[in-house]
């Protein structure tokens, strides 16, 4: 792997803070790390410690105080709203907590709505029989259970083929056979289109899935581990 | 894989499917709303077009004027020549013209008597002396037998015998060379020279101090107009009418008057609308307006001027789209007013005065009305110096630009064009207000999703042409389909509305961009600037509010405090609070729908006042302007009915203020007047009262000067205003008649008209100009009533529908925000008829209230476009709308409101439970 690609995302000193005065806090205090490409990579932590602000702040939705994440060399500071509405569009795929799919679409759809973002998506039908979709495609949102919505809502990052697909807790409403079936697709996502991932949790079981593992407490890394006996998800148990 | 479409377009037509109720109701106020302007705009513009076309075809004048006597040939070609008589140079050599007959005829006549008186005085002296000599000669021999006595008195005898037997004889002689030397002499030539000289500069004088008076009179502009006279020639066509009495109903009675044309006129032709043209002397065809307004019908028999003709078709003469009797009428009068053809046979032998009308056509075309205007002044001054010339006098002049009855109708349909344009664009504000909330609501709604779309790479451009694209593709449809509704169903309803009041030629229809610009494309251009400023307003957050659903501007920290209230009461205030937007614009739908049902309530009881007012109001029964206070034989023109009061009235124009042009009448009036109830003994010079009507129009205040001028001439005066009096039916104002003769230069003790309470009826008719009754006077509210008063309770439903559609509309907005508060409340145990008396008892009182505020300022807002639609015409027609009409709004608005709490308790129950339940996020 080059110095290029081991550092595809770099974050340098990334701090950040909410109020002010004496309400002043300091989610970010410093943050440095890089991810390699293709990597799947976990942020753990606990409730406030920072995890959703770096991947907000990763995803060009908010802004740091101080210190720089570039991608593939490009700095995010220096993009610009258009530029940075034009980064998430060609290079990023989002999968939240909850599925925010758009209620009056087919799953097919709501997976076009991401397709339509990118020069080069994925091919759809392909891609609704890898996450288990295809005999659900004409469904609405509403008639789908939670996983499959979760399932829909990955189906609409990944479908433009993003560099990064940024996860915010994507197993967080859902049961453990649910969430293990959405981090399994998630792995095959990865193994199969190569995207880097970025993970949001607070399982610390889901730290055995992926290649490298940060995590975060009071705004400071805590730990920054490469992790060479990953197993499948299908074998993680909490 | 090809770029695929934007799967965002595929929610469209899903969410209208979804909404449908909404969007027909917003689809159809806006097509029938832009269908019936557009339709206003066609009709409008094809209607022009069409009266345009009458007028070429039906040669319309460029303007027309009346003598009292026909004109001979000689004064009809120096009028077509448009020259102008210098009046004071013609008066000067038609005074010299006299002097020099006068001399030519008096002076040898004079001469003869002084050249008589000197010859017999000669003649007497020499035949004396010659006597005297003969008789002393030949009494000499005899000198001493006779006294100087005797020799006298023989001289005296044979001198009385000789000038008896040859004094005649001699002078008779002697006379004629004496006369016709003494014509010769210088000294008579001299003579009659200087008399000539000294009668010249006398009449010189006399003229120039006339002339000089009516010149320091002139304004700046009439003298500029003068002295840039240019001639105008004009053709000119006799248009002679007469005014006739109508018996619709063959009573006996006359139910009007007809003014006779002769079918055979070259110039001012009509269009037949339905039937024929006389050809029998027996046959009348009549103003199809007047005839709908009579029940009259081509076949009926009418009885004109006292004899019976079958009408054989209804006509509408182009000089008449609009029936105005008098071009100085407050207003026009379909209904007891009426114009007719008869043939040439049947006008000759009509019973009545000839109107000598003449049509004139200026050779020199012009392209507007200011080249109108100024072909016009010339061509008037060369009219009235050619007539007082020809010792004719000029009755009337009338040029087309002026002429109401010409004018009036394209004018007024202009009018309707503005007003309903306002009234689209407001409903197409109102309208685009509703969309904004309800795209609002909708965004708020979908937050999460605008933020995972913005976060995975939308643009705000892309989410904002989105979320515009329901409101503007609904009003393109609706607009298209106005348009073609306008083109086809209610251009007809426009049309109709036109021929229900203006005696209008045929109808054909025509293409009009303005109105496809101003009702298709403009309100698509308004819907889209208000949504997207909402849009794009809506949208300028981050990504990363959306995604936490932080919407709000201003974050309050605490809710607001509220008083101690019941329980219920507080929520329902919190729902106001809440949805403090949609309630205002619930308030500007309000006052929209409130201002037109003023407008609708407010015409009757204006036009009601009006009536009702003018009639009190009025100076007395009967007013006669005579046209002379003397009969033909010289003897003054009195009455013996003890009620009358002798007045004068002369008419005069504004110059300045709200509107220039309009007539004044000044009335001169006795003082301790028992008609008129102003003390004109205490005024001073110049100053008057003036009418109610004027000082409300022209917004007056006592200590005010005013300045008028007369009608052509231009002759300014100013007045100082010492009082009002007060009088609704007309602009006018008041002086002593005393003061008016000084005024108007006309000698003491004149006087032009009686007021009296009883009829008059030992004076003839011929020597009366105009006679004002209550008739006359509520002509204009009448009319009115006659042609918009059925509209007005067709007007009031739609208002009615309207209120409802609005509050139906911010009602659904309301209760869709508050869905899963609801659904929340359900499962909570509370029941349907609480629920909806929480949610739909705080729009109830906003309801209220907004129609109350509405009413308040509704009336001010209304008495304020009143006026600017009344200012516009002659005459003053104040806004008068009781209490109980606004009680009466107010009902309709609750009565609407009610019918939409009703399907709004249904949609309440309608929420399911479970709402709340899908939507915890």
């Amino acid at each position: 792997m080059s110095e290029e690609e081991r550092k595809f995302l770099e974050i340098v000193d990334l701090k950040k803070g909410f109020g002010s005065g004496d309400t002043r806090q300091e989610v970010l205090k410093g943050l440095s790390f890089s991810v390699a490409k293709g990597e799947f990579c976990v942020l753990l932590g606990p409730s406030g410690s920072g995890k959703s602000t770096l991947l907000n702040i990763i995803g060009g939705i908010d802004n740091p105080d101080s210190g720089y994440i570039s991608i593939n060399g490009d700095k995010l500071e220096e993009m610009g709203e258009k530029g940075l509405t034009q980064y998430r569009r060609k290079h990023l795929g989002y999968v939240f907590q909850m599925y925010n799919l758009i209620p009056n679409l087919n799953v097919k759809e709501n997976i076009e709505v991401g397709a339509y973002l990118s020069d080069n998506p994925l091919e759809i039908d392909e891609l609704l029989e890898t996450l288990g979709l295809f005999k659900h495609r004409y469904k609405l949102p509403n008639q789908l259970s939670g996983g499959q919505q979760q399932r829909v809502s990955i189906g609409r990052a990944i479908v433009k083929n993003p560099d990064i697909l940024l996860c915010d807790e994507p197993t967080g409403a859902l049961d453990y056979n649910t969430s293990k079936e959405i981090l399994k697709l998630i792995e095959d996502v990865n193994q199969k289109y190569g995207n880097t991932i970025i993970m949001v949790t607070h399982n610390e079981e889901i730290r055995k899935m992926a290649d490298h593992v940060i995590k975060l407490r009071d705004g400071m890394v805590r730990h920054n581990d490469i992790n060479t006996n990953k197993i499948s998800a299908t074998e993680l148990d909490w | 894989m090809k770029k695929i479409a934007n799967p965002l377009t595929k929610r469209v037509p899903r969410e209208l499917l979804g909404e449908w109720h909404k969007y027909l109701v917003i689809f159809i106020l806006l097509t029938v709303t832009i269908g019936f302007v557009a339709g206003m705009y066609v009709a409008n513009h094809s209607m022009l077009i069409s009266l345009d076309l009458a007028n070429e075809e039906n040669v319309l004048e460029d303007g027309h004027f009346e003598l009292k006597e026909k004109a001979d040939g000689e004064l009809l070609a120096a009028i077509s020549s448009g020259e102008k008589v210098d009046l004071r140079s013609y008066y000067i050599d038609e005074a010299h013209k006299k002097i020099d007959e006068e001399i030519e005829k008096e002076a040898p006549k004079e001469l003869k008597k002084t050249v008589e008186e000197e010859v017999r005085k000669k003649v007497k002296e020499e035949i004396t002396n010659k006597v005297t000599e003969a008789v002393r000669e030949a009494t000499a021999p005899f000198a001493a037998f006779m006294t100087e006595e005797d020799i006298q008195k023989q001289i005296d005898e044979t001198v009385k015998k000789t000038l008896d037997e040859k004094y005649e004889d001699t002078v008779a002689e002697v006379l004629p060379e004496a006369y016709e030397e003494a014509l010769k002499s210088k000294e008579y030539l001299d003579e009659v020279e200087k008399s000539r000289k000294e009668a010249y500069e006398e009449a010189e004088d006399e003229i120039n101090e006339e002339f000089d008076k009516q010149e320091a009179k002139k304004s700046r502009a009439t003298k500029d107009a003068e002295a840039n006279f240019k001639a105008v020639p004009v053709a000119i066509y006799e248009n002679f009418f007469k005014d006739v009495t109508e018996d619709n109903n063959l009573d006996g009675t006359s139910d009007g008057k007809v003014r006779l044309f002769s079918k055979d006129d070259e110039v001012n032709k009509a269009s037949f609308l339905e039937g024929r043209a006389p050809e029998a002397d027996d046959e009348i065809a009549i103003d199809r307006m007047h005839a709908n307004n009579n029940d009259l019908h081509v076949g009926d028999k009418i009885r004109v001027g006292g004899k019976d003709f079958t009408i054989t078709g209804l006509l509408a003469y182009v000089n008449y789209s609009t029936l105005y009797e008098k071009n100085t009428d407050l207003m026009f009068d379909a209904i007891n007013f009426d114009v007719a053809m008869v043939t040439d046979n049947a006008w000759h032998s009509a019973n009545g005065k000839i109107h000598y009308s003449y049509a004139f056509f200026y050779e020199d075309s012009y392209s507007n009305e200011a080249e109108e205007k100024k072909l016009s002044d010339n061509f008037m001054q060369s009219l009235l110096s050619q007539t007082v010339k020809a010792e004719d006098d000029l009755e009337d002049y009338v040029p087309r630009f002026a002429n109401n009855a010409v004018n009036f109708a394209p004018e007024d349909m202009g009018g309707d064009k503005t007003m309903g344009g306002v009234l689209l664009y407001i409903l197409v504000v109102v309208l685009g207000f509703i969309f904004a909330l309800t795209i609002m609501s909708t965004i708020t709604k979908e937050a999460t999703v605008i933020g995972t779309l913005r976060a995975s790479g939308y643009t705000k451009g892309e989410l904002i042409r989105h979320y515009m694209t329901m409101p503007v593709l609904v009003t393109l449809i609706a607009a298209i389909v106005g348009n073609i509704l306008g083109y086809t169903l209610f251009k007809n309803t426009v049309v109709n509305m036109y021929f229900n009041s203006y005696s209008l030629p045929k109808y054909q229809t025509f293409w009009y961009y303005e109105a496809f610009l101003k009702t298709t494309v403009m309100p698509v251009i308004l819907m889209i600037m208000i949504t997207f400023f909402v849009v794009r307003y809506m949208l300028r957050l981050s990504p990363l509010r959306f995604l936490r659903k932080d919407l709000k501007v201003t974050r309050r920290k605490k809710a607001m405090r509220l008083p101690r209230f019941k329980f219920m009461n507080r929520f329902r205030l919190r729902v106001v609070l809440q949805n403090i937007p949609n309630y205002l614009v619930l308030f500007v739908g309000i006052f929209f729908v409130v201002f037109m049902a003023t407008f609708a309530f407010g015409l009757k009881t204006t036009l009601k006042n009006y009536q009702d007012h003018v009639v009190d109001d009025m100076f007395a029964k009967y007013q006669y302007v005579l046209k002379s206070t003397e009969d033909e034989d010289g003897n003054k023109l009195t009455t013996i009915v003890g009620d009358a009061e002798q007045f004068s009235m002369e008419t005069l124009y504004t110059v300045d203020g709200r509107k220039t042009d309009e007539p004044i009448s000044v009335y001169g009036i006795e003082d301790g007047s028992r008609y008129i109830d102003v003390d004109t003994a205490a005024l001073t010079e110049n100053e008057v009262f003036v009418s109610s009507a004027y000082q409300d129009k022209f917004k007056l205040h006592i200590g005010d000067e005013i300045t008028l001028k007369e009608r052509y001439v231009d002759n300014t005066y100013t007045f100082k205003i010492a009082g009002v009096y007060s009088y609704l039916g007309g602009l006018n104002i008041v002086m002593g008649l005393e003061e008016f003769n000084t005024t108007f230069g006309y000698p003491d003790g004149s006087f032009n008209g009686y007021l009296s309470n009883e009829e008059i009826t030992d004076i003839e008719e011929k020597y009366i100009a105009m006679s004002i009754t209550e008739d006359d006077i509520t002509k204009v509210s009448r009319q009115l009533d006659h042609s918009m008063g059925s509209y007005v309770d067709y007007f009031k439903v739609v208002c009615l529908i309207f209120a409802g559609i609005l509050i139906y509309l911010l009602t659904k907005v309301i209760i869709e925000k508050n869905e899963n508060s609801i659904s929340m409340v359900k499962i909570l145990g509370y029941k349907n008829g609480e629920i909806s008396s929480l949610y739909l008892m705080s729009t109830t009182w906003m309801v209220i209230i907004s129609a109350v505020i509405s009413s308040l300022f509704g009336a001010k807002s209304l008495e304020l476009v009143w006026n600017i639609i009344i200012g516009q015409m002659d005459g003053w027609l104040p806004s008068y709308i009781p209490p109980v009409s606004y009680v009466w709004i107010v009902l309709m608005i609750i009565a609407a409101y009610l019918v939409v709490m009703f399907i709004d308790y249904r949609r309440i129950c309608k929420i399911p439970m479970d709402q709340a339940l899908k939507n915890v996020e």
